[in-house]
Protein backbone atom coordinates (compact mmCIF):
# COMPACT_ATOMS: atom_id res chain seq x y z
CA UNK A 1 0.00 0.00 0.00
CA UNK A 2 1.24 3.65 -1.16
CA UNK A 3 2.43 5.46 2.35
CA UNK A 4 -0.68 8.00 1.84
CA UNK A 5 -3.01 5.40 1.39
CA UNK A 6 -5.02 4.09 3.65
CA UNK A 7 -7.34 1.40 4.31
CA UNK A 8 -10.91 1.26 5.34
CA UNK A 9 -12.85 -1.98 6.68
CA UNK A 10 -14.12 -2.37 2.69
CA UNK A 11 -11.25 -0.83 0.57
CA UNK A 12 -8.21 1.20 0.21
CA UNK A 13 -9.06 5.18 0.24
CA UNK A 14 -7.25 7.37 -2.36
CA UNK A 15 -4.91 10.41 -1.13
CA UNK A 16 -7.55 12.40 -2.19
CA UNK A 17 -10.80 10.87 -0.56
CA UNK A 18 -8.40 10.78 2.63
CA UNK A 19 -7.81 14.75 2.30
CA UNK A 20 -11.39 14.86 1.93
CA UNK A 21 -12.62 12.42 4.42
CA UNK A 22 -10.29 14.73 6.77
CA UNK A 23 -12.65 18.07 5.92
CA UNK A 24 -15.82 16.38 5.93
CA UNK A 25 -15.29 15.47 9.10
CA UNK A 26 -14.36 18.35 10.61
CA UNK A 27 -17.02 20.37 9.12
CA UNK A 28 -19.95 18.04 9.47
CA UNK A 29 -18.25 17.55 13.14
CA UNK A 30 -18.57 13.36 13.10
CA UNK A 31 -15.07 11.55 13.89
CA UNK A 32 -14.92 9.52 10.81
CA UNK A 33 -16.85 9.36 7.18
CA UNK A 34 -16.33 6.59 5.06
CA UNK A 35 -15.71 7.20 1.58
CA UNK A 36 -19.33 6.29 0.07
CA UNK A 37 -20.95 8.31 3.05
CA UNK A 38 -24.55 10.38 1.47
CA UNK A 39 -23.37 14.29 2.22
CA UNK A 40 -27.66 14.85 3.21
CA UNK A 41 -27.61 12.11 4.97
CA UNK A 42 -25.10 12.98 7.49
CA UNK A 43 -26.91 16.72 8.19
CA UNK A 44 -25.06 18.33 5.03
CA UNK A 45 -26.30 21.72 4.30
CA UNK A 46 -25.51 24.63 1.87
CA UNK A 47 -23.58 26.01 4.52
CA UNK A 48 -21.62 23.02 5.00
CA UNK A 49 -20.73 22.72 1.57
CA UNK A 50 -19.92 26.08 1.78
CA UNK A 51 -17.25 25.49 4.42
CA UNK A 52 -16.69 22.06 2.78
CA UNK A 53 -15.54 24.41 -0.59
CA UNK A 54 -13.59 26.76 0.83
CA UNK A 55 -11.62 24.57 3.13
CA UNK A 56 -10.55 22.29 -0.35
CA UNK A 57 -9.13 25.94 -1.83
CA UNK A 58 -7.40 26.55 1.58
CA UNK A 59 -5.62 23.23 2.26
CA UNK A 60 -5.37 21.58 -1.38
CA UNK A 61 -5.48 24.36 -3.66
CA UNK A 62 -8.25 23.31 -5.38
CA UNK A 63 -11.99 24.24 -6.11
CA UNK A 64 -14.68 21.81 -5.75
CA UNK A 65 -17.69 23.56 -7.15
CA UNK A 66 -21.15 23.38 -4.43
CA UNK A 67 -22.75 22.05 -7.91
CA UNK A 68 -20.17 19.08 -7.49
CA UNK A 69 -20.96 18.33 -3.42
CA UNK A 70 -24.83 18.71 -4.23
CA UNK A 71 -24.37 15.85 -7.41
CA UNK A 72 -22.28 13.71 -5.97
CA UNK A 73 -23.00 13.79 -2.54
CA UNK A 74 -20.22 11.06 -0.87
CA UNK A 75 -16.46 11.74 -0.56
CA UNK A 76 -15.62 9.48 -3.24
CA UNK A 77 -17.31 10.33 -5.69
CA UNK A 78 -16.05 14.24 -5.31
CA UNK A 79 -12.78 12.76 -5.03
CA UNK A 80 -13.00 11.10 -8.57
CA UNK A 81 -14.42 14.06 -9.66
CA UNK A 82 -11.49 16.36 -8.20
CA UNK A 83 -8.90 14.37 -9.91
CA UNK A 84 -10.77 13.86 -13.15
CA UNK A 85 -11.16 17.36 -13.43
CA UNK A 86 -7.85 19.45 -12.63
CA UNK A 87 -9.22 22.13 -14.69
CA UNK A 88 -12.35 22.60 -12.80
CA UNK A 89 -9.89 21.95 -9.78
CA UNK A 90 -7.89 25.28 -10.65
CA UNK A 91 -11.04 27.36 -11.72
CA UNK B 1 -4.64 53.31 19.60
CA UNK B 2 -4.83 51.97 15.89
CA UNK B 3 -7.57 52.83 13.34
CA UNK B 4 -8.54 49.09 13.19
CA UNK B 5 -8.53 49.24 17.58
CA UNK B 6 -10.70 51.57 17.36
CA UNK B 7 -12.89 50.02 14.60
CA UNK B 8 -13.25 46.45 16.23
CA UNK B 9 -14.07 48.82 19.67
CA UNK B 10 -16.44 50.68 17.96
CA UNK B 11 -18.28 47.18 16.38
CA UNK B 12 -18.13 45.48 20.10
CA UNK B 13 -20.07 48.69 21.47
CA UNK B 14 -22.57 48.40 18.83
CA UNK B 15 -23.06 44.90 19.01
CA UNK B 16 -23.35 45.03 23.02
CA UNK B 17 -26.62 46.61 22.58
CA UNK B 18 -28.00 43.66 21.91
CA UNK B 19 -29.01 41.80 25.76
CA UNK B 20 -27.34 38.72 26.62
CA UNK B 21 -30.57 37.41 27.33
CA UNK B 22 -31.28 36.95 23.66
CA UNK B 23 -27.47 35.88 22.97
CA UNK B 24 -27.32 31.51 22.12
CA UNK B 25 -23.41 31.10 23.12
CA UNK B 26 -23.17 27.90 20.89
CA UNK B 27 -20.33 28.86 18.67
CA UNK B 28 -16.81 27.13 19.58
CA UNK B 29 -13.19 28.39 18.86
CA UNK B 30 -12.93 25.46 16.38
CA UNK B 31 -16.07 26.61 14.51
CA UNK B 32 -15.41 30.49 15.10
CA UNK B 33 -12.54 29.99 12.58
CA UNK B 34 -13.83 27.56 10.53
CA UNK B 35 -16.95 29.03 9.73
CA UNK B 36 -16.03 32.96 10.29
CA UNK B 37 -12.45 33.10 9.57
CA UNK B 38 -11.93 34.41 13.37
CA UNK B 39 -8.80 32.38 14.74
CA UNK B 40 -8.38 31.90 18.33
CA UNK B 41 -6.22 34.75 18.79
CA UNK B 42 -8.49 37.64 17.24
CA UNK B 43 -11.57 35.90 19.14
CA UNK B 44 -9.27 36.69 22.58
CA UNK B 45 -8.58 40.33 21.42
CA UNK B 46 -11.87 40.81 20.67
CA UNK B 47 -13.10 39.53 24.22
CA UNK B 48 -11.04 41.71 25.79
CA UNK B 49 -12.26 44.56 24.60
CA UNK B 50 -15.91 43.35 25.79
CA UNK B 51 -17.07 40.66 23.14
CA UNK B 52 -20.03 38.79 24.91
CA UNK B 53 -18.76 35.26 25.36
CA UNK B 54 -19.78 32.62 28.04
CA UNK B 55 -16.55 30.35 29.31
CA UNK B 56 -17.72 26.84 29.97
CA UNK B 57 -15.99 23.54 31.41
CA UNK B 58 -15.34 22.40 27.73
CA UNK B 59 -14.42 26.10 27.04
CA UNK B 60 -15.00 29.65 25.29
CA UNK B 61 -18.53 29.86 23.20
CA UNK B 62 -19.92 32.98 21.63
CA UNK B 63 -23.28 33.46 19.13
CA UNK B 64 -22.84 33.40 15.85
CA UNK B 65 -24.44 36.30 15.34
CA UNK B 66 -21.51 38.80 16.64
CA UNK B 67 -19.20 36.37 14.68
CA UNK B 68 -20.64 37.21 11.36
CA UNK B 69 -20.81 41.02 11.99
CA UNK B 70 -17.45 41.51 12.95
CA UNK B 71 -15.81 38.42 10.37
CA UNK B 72 -17.85 39.96 7.50
CA UNK B 73 -16.45 44.06 8.84
CA UNK B 74 -12.96 42.42 9.53
CA UNK B 75 -12.80 41.02 6.03
CA UNK B 76 -11.96 37.30 7.59
CA UNK B 77 -15.76 35.81 7.16
CA UNK B 78 -14.45 34.40 3.33
CA UNK B 79 -17.27 31.70 3.38
CA UNK B 80 -20.02 34.31 3.70
CA UNK B 81 -18.59 37.12 1.72
CA UNK B 82 -18.24 33.91 -1.10
CA UNK B 83 -21.77 33.65 -0.38
CA UNK B 84 -22.67 37.23 -1.32
CA UNK B 85 -20.54 37.30 -4.12
CA UNK B 86 -22.51 34.47 -5.47
CA UNK B 87 -25.81 36.46 -4.72
CA UNK B 88 -24.33 39.39 -6.46
CA UNK B 89 -23.56 37.04 -9.53
CA UNK B 90 -26.91 35.40 -9.86
CA UNK B 91 -28.88 38.81 -9.70
CA UNK B 92 -26.54 40.66 -12.15
CA UNK B 93 -27.15 37.75 -14.66
CA UNK B 94 -30.79 37.55 -13.60
CA UNK B 95 -31.34 41.10 -14.96
CA UNK B 96 -29.59 40.70 -18.10
CA UNK B 97 -33.18 38.80 -19.31
CA UNK B 98 -35.92 39.76 -19.21
CA UNK B 99 -37.04 35.99 -17.64
CA UNK B 100 -34.98 33.30 -16.25
CA UNK B 101 -36.25 29.74 -16.19
CA UNK B 102 -35.44 28.24 -12.67
CA UNK B 103 -35.53 24.46 -11.03
CA UNK B 104 -35.49 24.30 -7.30
CA UNK B 105 -35.25 21.05 -5.11
CA UNK B 106 -35.81 20.37 -1.54
CA UNK B 107 -33.38 18.65 0.65
CA UNK B 108 -35.08 17.68 3.89
CA UNK B 109 -33.35 16.13 6.93
CA UNK B 110 -35.77 13.25 8.35
CA UNK B 111 -35.70 9.53 7.25
CA UNK B 112 -36.47 8.60 3.69
CA UNK B 113 -39.64 7.24 3.06
CA UNK B 114 -41.57 10.45 6.13
CA UNK B 115 -44.28 11.91 4.18
CA UNK B 116 -43.80 15.88 3.91
CA UNK B 117 -45.85 19.12 2.75
CA UNK B 118 -43.59 21.53 1.64
CA UNK B 119 -44.34 25.20 0.74
CA UNK B 120 -43.61 25.42 -2.83
CA UNK B 121 -45.75 29.10 -3.30
CA UNK B 122 -47.81 31.57 -1.45
CA UNK B 123 -50.86 29.26 -0.01
CA UNK B 124 -48.98 26.21 -2.30
CA UNK B 125 -47.64 23.15 -0.56
CA UNK B 126 -46.47 20.00 -2.27
CA UNK B 127 -47.07 16.64 -0.60
CA UNK B 128 -44.84 13.70 -0.83
CA UNK B 129 -42.43 11.81 0.66
CA UNK B 130 -38.31 11.83 1.35
CA UNK B 131 -37.01 9.92 -1.56
CA UNK B 132 -34.13 7.82 -1.50
CA UNK B 133 -31.63 10.67 -2.14
CA UNK B 134 -33.35 13.01 0.49
CA UNK B 135 -35.40 14.67 -1.63
CA UNK B 136 -38.87 16.48 -0.27
CA UNK B 137 -39.82 18.60 -3.53
CA UNK B 138 -39.06 19.99 -6.75
CA UNK B 139 -40.85 22.65 -8.74
CA UNK B 140 -39.96 25.06 -11.40
CA UNK B 141 -40.29 28.43 -11.60
CA UNK B 142 -39.95 31.75 -13.81
CA UNK B 143 -38.24 34.87 -12.66
CA UNK B 144 -38.72 38.04 -14.04
CA UNK B 145 -36.63 40.85 -13.51
CA UNK B 146 -38.98 43.61 -15.22
CA UNK B 147 -39.97 45.18 -11.92
CA UNK B 148 -40.32 48.97 -11.50
CA UNK B 149 -38.24 50.84 -9.10
CA UNK B 150 -39.86 52.36 -5.89
CA UNK B 151 -41.50 55.64 -6.06
CA UNK B 152 -39.08 58.34 -5.65
CA UNK B 153 -40.92 59.69 -2.78
CA UNK B 154 -39.96 56.63 -0.75
CA UNK B 155 -35.92 57.25 -1.86
CA UNK B 156 -35.15 59.04 1.42
CA UNK B 157 -36.65 55.77 3.63
CA UNK B 158 -35.01 53.35 1.29
CA UNK B 159 -31.49 55.06 1.13
CA UNK B 160 -32.26 55.25 5.30
CA UNK B 161 -32.91 51.73 5.13
CA UNK B 162 -29.84 50.84 3.42
CA UNK B 163 -27.80 52.53 5.78
CA UNK B 164 -28.69 50.20 8.32
CA UNK B 165 -26.32 48.77 10.57
CA UNK B 166 -26.59 44.66 8.79
CA UNK B 167 -26.83 41.86 11.90
CA UNK B 168 -27.86 38.92 12.39
CA UNK B 169 -30.85 39.72 15.71
CA UNK B 170 -32.10 37.25 17.71
CA UNK B 171 -35.09 36.21 16.59
CA UNK B 172 -36.95 37.84 19.20
CA UNK B 173 -35.47 41.00 18.33
CA UNK B 174 -36.52 40.51 14.20
CA UNK B 175 -39.86 41.68 14.63
CA UNK B 176 -39.02 44.48 17.17
CA UNK B 177 -39.24 47.61 15.08
CA UNK B 178 -38.16 49.73 17.75
CA UNK B 179 -34.88 47.93 18.74
CA UNK B 180 -33.79 48.53 15.29
CA UNK B 181 -34.77 52.46 15.29
CA UNK B 182 -33.13 52.50 18.59
CA UNK B 183 -29.82 51.00 17.98
CA UNK B 184 -29.46 51.05 13.86
CA UNK B 185 -28.42 47.29 13.83
CA UNK B 186 -31.18 45.31 11.66
CA UNK B 187 -31.42 42.21 9.49
CA UNK B 188 -33.33 41.42 6.47
CA UNK B 189 -36.59 41.02 8.63
CA UNK B 190 -36.80 43.24 10.55
CA UNK B 191 -35.46 45.99 8.07
CA UNK B 192 -38.03 44.42 5.85
CA UNK B 193 -41.22 45.09 8.67
CA UNK B 194 -39.72 48.51 9.62
CA UNK B 195 -40.25 49.52 5.71
CA UNK B 196 -43.82 47.76 5.27
CA UNK B 197 -44.88 49.94 8.19
CA UNK B 198 -43.42 52.78 7.47
CA UNK B 199 -44.77 52.58 3.73
CA UNK B 200 -48.27 51.71 5.21
CA UNK B 201 -48.14 54.55 7.43
CA UNK B 202 -47.22 56.82 4.69
CA UNK B 203 -50.30 55.34 3.10
CA UNK B 204 -48.66 53.13 0.54
CA UNK B 205 -49.88 49.17 0.36
CA UNK B 206 -47.55 47.49 1.53
CA UNK B 207 -46.69 43.97 2.96
CA UNK B 208 -43.80 41.55 3.94
CA UNK B 209 -42.40 38.56 1.84
CA UNK B 210 -40.10 35.56 2.92
CA UNK B 211 -38.99 32.92 0.62
CA UNK B 212 -36.19 32.08 -1.40
CA UNK B 213 -32.80 33.98 -2.75
CA UNK B 214 -32.08 32.27 -5.66
CA UNK B 215 -28.21 32.03 -6.39
CA UNK B 216 -26.96 28.85 -7.80
CA UNK B 217 -26.94 26.05 -6.66
CA UNK B 218 -28.32 27.51 -3.38
CA UNK B 219 -31.66 28.81 -2.77
CA UNK B 220 -30.90 30.96 0.89
CA UNK B 221 -34.12 31.61 2.88
CA UNK B 222 -34.80 35.28 3.04
CA UNK B 223 -37.50 38.22 3.70
CA UNK B 224 -38.13 41.37 2.14
CA UNK B 225 -40.63 43.87 1.65
CA UNK B 226 -43.43 44.17 -1.22
CA UNK B 227 -45.14 47.32 -2.39
CA UNK B 228 -48.36 47.16 -4.27
CA UNK B 229 -48.28 48.82 -7.69
CA UNK B 230 -50.99 50.72 -9.21
CA UNK B 231 -51.96 47.68 -11.45
CA UNK B 232 -52.15 45.23 -8.43
CA UNK B 233 -48.93 43.93 -9.40
CA UNK B 234 -46.70 43.48 -6.17
CA UNK B 235 -43.23 44.41 -6.61
CA UNK B 236 -40.37 43.09 -4.46
CA UNK B 237 -37.82 45.50 -3.13
CA UNK B 238 -34.87 45.43 -0.36
CA UNK B 239 -32.71 48.31 -0.22
CA UNK B 240 -30.74 46.39 2.60
CA UNK B 241 -29.83 43.55 0.64
CA UNK B 242 -28.72 45.72 -2.16
CA UNK B 243 -26.32 48.10 0.19
CA UNK B 244 -24.48 45.01 1.18
CA UNK B 245 -23.90 43.58 -1.79
CA UNK B 246 -22.32 46.55 -2.85
CA UNK B 247 -20.48 46.86 0.60
CA UNK B 248 -19.62 43.31 0.59
CA UNK B 249 -19.74 41.61 -3.30
CA UNK B 250 -18.73 44.29 -6.15
CA UNK B 251 -22.60 45.07 -6.69
CA UNK B 252 -22.17 48.35 -9.03
CA UNK B 253 -24.13 51.30 -6.99
CA UNK B 254 -24.64 52.83 -9.93
CA UNK B 255 -26.97 49.91 -11.82
CA UNK B 256 -28.29 49.09 -8.33
CA UNK B 257 -29.59 52.29 -6.37
CA UNK B 258 -31.28 51.23 -3.24
CA UNK B 259 -34.96 52.01 -4.78
CA UNK B 260 -33.92 48.82 -8.02
CA UNK B 261 -35.80 45.85 -7.68
CA UNK B 262 -33.88 42.81 -6.91
CA UNK B 263 -37.29 40.68 -7.68
CA UNK B 264 -35.55 38.41 -10.38
CA UNK B 265 -33.76 36.86 -7.95
CA UNK B 266 -36.64 36.41 -5.15
CA UNK B 267 -39.05 33.64 -4.90
CA UNK B 268 -42.23 34.51 -2.25
CA UNK B 269 -43.75 31.76 -0.78
CA UNK B 270 -45.31 32.95 1.69
CA UNK B 271 -46.15 36.99 3.86
CA UNK B 272 -43.25 36.34 6.88
CA UNK B 273 -40.76 33.81 7.81
CA UNK B 274 -42.18 30.19 8.29
CA UNK B 275 -40.73 26.62 8.43
CA UNK B 276 -41.31 25.54 5.05
CA UNK B 277 -40.88 21.67 5.37
CA UNK B 278 -43.74 19.70 7.55
CA UNK B 279 -44.05 16.51 8.42
CA UNK B 280 -47.62 16.32 9.86
CA UNK B 281 -47.75 19.38 11.98
CA UNK B 282 -43.89 19.49 12.70
CA UNK B 283 -41.76 21.83 11.17
CA UNK B 284 -38.57 20.15 9.76
CA UNK B 285 -35.28 21.24 8.93
CA UNK B 286 -34.49 21.59 5.47
CA UNK B 287 -32.19 23.11 2.90
CA UNK B 288 -32.96 24.10 -0.89
CA UNK B 289 -31.06 23.88 -4.14
CA UNK B 290 -31.90 25.45 -7.62
CA UNK B 291 -30.20 25.79 -10.90
CA UNK B 292 -30.77 27.37 -14.03
CA UNK B 293 -33.39 25.78 -17.19
CA UNK B 294 -32.23 27.96 -20.05
CA UNK B 295 -29.56 24.97 -22.01
CA UNK B 296 -26.81 27.67 -22.03
CA UNK B 297 -26.52 27.32 -18.53
CA UNK B 298 -24.69 24.98 -16.69
CA UNK B 299 -26.57 23.28 -13.84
Amino acid sequence: MAPAERATADRVVSPTEAALAEIWSQVLRRPSIGPDEDFFRLGGTSLKATLIAAQVRQRLGAALPLSTIFECRTIAACATALDADPGAATG
Amino acid sequence: MSAASLAADDWVARLRQIPDAHRDFVVDLERAELEFGLDEVAVRELVARGLPCMQTAEGLLLAAGDLHYLGLRLGCATVYLNIMRGWERALTRAAERDETPMAVRCIAYAEEGTAVSVIVGPGERQDGHIDADQVAAGFAVRMSSAWPPVDPALGELWRDVAGLDFCWLPQALQEDVGFVRRTGLSDCASAARLLADECTRRGCEARTGFGLLLAPPIATQHNWVELREREGRWVPSDPMLLALLTRYAGLDPAAWPPTRSPGAVLLRLADRATPLVYAGDEPIEASFHTWRLDPASAR
